[in-house]
This record gives C-alpha cells, sequence and structure tokens, in this order.
C-alpha cells in the first residue's frame, strides 16, 4: 500500500466520502487481503469468501473509524479476524484432510517450490499467534508497530512469537531438507 | 531464513484482482454504521429537543404566573406541552431548540426527561 494511495483514502473519508474511500480501498486493498486471508484459511474459495465478509464489516465500520491508526492496519486488523473466524468454523474440515499437502494454500493462485511448501508445512505446526506473526512479518514486512495494532498484541510479545516461530521453523526445515544449507541463506 | 522463500508464493492475477475488487464493491449495497443518523433517531432526538423546550415553557409559565389559575389563564403541564408538540402544534428546529437553553440546562433536561 502506497502512502500515496493511503493519503488519497485517508481524504475521501475525511470528507464523508466513504464511497470512494472504500472503492479506493478495494482497489488497492484487494489482492492483499485475499493473499492474508489465503495464507490463514489455506482454502481459496474461503479466503474470498472472508475477503467479501470483511469488506462488509469495513463498510458498515468505515464512518466508525477513528483515524487513529492507518487504513491499511485498521483493514488488515478485520480480514485477520474474519479469517480467524473462518478457520475456526472449518478447521474440523482442515483436521480431516490428509495428506502431504496438508498446511499448504489451496488456490489456482498459489505456486510454490519444494522449499516454499516445506516452509507452509512448517509454518502449520506452530501455535496461531506464532504463525500469524511470522506471516506478516516475513512475507509482508510489516513492522512490529503495525503487528502489534493487527493483533493486539504487545511489540515485546510479537518480538518473542517471531524468534520462536524462526527456530522452530529452522528446525523443521532441517528435518524436511537435510541437505540445504540454511545457514548460508540466512 | 532462506530470504530467497520471503515470496509467499501468492500471485493474484490482474483479472482476478479486479473480480475481488467486485466481491468487496457489493458490500456498497448495505447499510451503514453510523453513517447517517436513521430517521427514526433523527426524529427521537429533535423530538427530545422540542420536549425539552417544552417542559422549560411549562415551568416558566407555573413559576411566573401568580397562584391559582383563573378562567382567563391557560395551564400548560409538562404533558399538556409533549402532547402539543406531538401534535404537530409545536415547530422547532434544533437550533431554535438550542437558542433558548444554555447547555447546562439542556443537559439536565434531558437527563431528567430520558431518565
Amino acid at each position: 500500500m502506497s502512502t500515496h494511495a493511503e493519503a488519497a483514502i485517508h481524504e475521501a473519508w475525511s470528507s464523508h466520502a466513504y464511497d470512494r474511500a472504500f472503492s479506493l480501498m478495494a482497489q488497492h486493498y484487494a489482492s492483499d487481503f485475499y493473499r492474508t486471508a489465503l495464507r490463514i484459511v489455506l482454502d481459496h474459495a474461503t479466503a474470498q469468501d472472508v475477503v467479501q465478509d470483511a469488506s462488509v464489516k469495513m463498510w458498515r465500520a468505515l464512518p466508525k473509524f477513528k483515524g487513529d491508526s492507518k487504513f491499511s492496519t485498521w483493514a488488515y486488523r478485520i480480514v485477520v479476524n474474519e479469517a480467524l473466524g473462518a478457520l475456526r468454523k472449518s478447521k474440523n474440515i482442515l483436521r480431516s484432510l490428509e495428506g502431504v499437502n496438508i498446511g499448504v494454500p489451496d488456490s489456482p493462485h498459489f505456486e510454490a517450490d519444494r522449499l516454499l511448501a516445506d516452509l507452509y508445512r512448517a509454518l502449520a505446526n506452530l501455535p496461531e499467534r506464532q504463525r500469524l506473526t511470522f506471516q506478516l512479518r516475513y512475507f509482508d514486512d510489516k513492522p512490529y508497530s503495525e503487528i502489534s495494532e493487527i493483533l493486539g498484541t504487545s511489540v515485546g510479545g510479537l518480538k518473542a512469537n517471531y524468534h520462536h516461530a524462526v527456530e522452530r521453523i529452522k528446525m523443521e526445515m532441517r528435518e524436511l531438507n537435510p541437505d540445504y544449507d540454511f545457514e548460508s541463506n540466512e | 531464513m532462506n530470504k530467497m522463500n520471503k515470496y509467499d508464493g501468492i500471485h493474484v492475477p490482474p483479472e482476478a484482482h479486479q473480480d475481488l475488487v467486485a466481491r468487496m464493491m457489493t458490500a456498497l449495497d448495505l447499510p451503514q454504521q453510523g453513517a447517517v443518523p436513521s430517521s427514526r433517531s433523527r426524529i427521537r432526538a429533535i423530538s427530545l429537543w422540542a420536549a425539552s423546550v417544552a417542559a422549560l415553557l411549562a415551568v416558566g409559565l407555573f413559576l411566573f404566573s401568580d397562584g391559582s389559575p383563573t378562567e382567563s389563564e391557560v395551564w400548560v403541564t409538562e404533558d399538556l406541552a409533549w402532547e402539543v408538540f406531538q401534535a404537530g402544534e409545536l415547530e422547532l428546529s434544533v437550533d431554535e431548540a438550542a437558542a433558548l437553553l444554555d447547555e447546562s440546562e439542556l443537559n439536565q433536561l434531558l437527563a431528567d426527561l430520558t431518565y
């Protein structure tokens, strides 16, 4: 999300042009919302539904947005919460799935080499907070301060979560790929 | 971590992006919360203001009257003022109502009426 786009959305929102603010947000964020949702729910159709359902919540809540954080932060929080809700609803289904692709997104828009697929498998074994923290920090390059607002966790807690996540992923990746030299690629 | 893997493997092509945008835009068909007060809540708010003014007028008439009612005097009770307002005989804009009361008086009356 560019600063320019964020400013344009904020300007429209400030002048109560909520439909324009929402439209700009959709144009700039739709794919990012989908990516975030897909990494959590791991299913294409569910991720699409999450984006749509989160959009309804965003639209309804837009006039109440306090402007005390970036739109992207506020919007990500809604998407993440919606995705977690969808995940909890579908957890029994996901748990019943078996096979090597467990933890790997199932989507026509997902393509991964073996190493990346293994990373997703390792992520699937992490506790929820560690997994979310890792995804937002590692894949999205989000600063801890923003992740803190999205997940409602202290920055200190997030740093600890990320550290534990990295250590555990390294361990699992070494087990899955004993021949790969991770140290030289760190 | 292997930084070569930092890409999450998810690539949304332009047509899929537009499909997601379209999905998001369907939300605009739904009403918002708190964007514009509904007519009902606006009427209720204005009613409270007008009722406050009516009640104040009734109190004023009572205080400035010189005792028991005579045949020529019209007594305005709070209930009567409210009935008059509800019957549409008394019309006040919010600005007019606000002009008749200072903030503390209005707050007190509103608190009394809404208790």
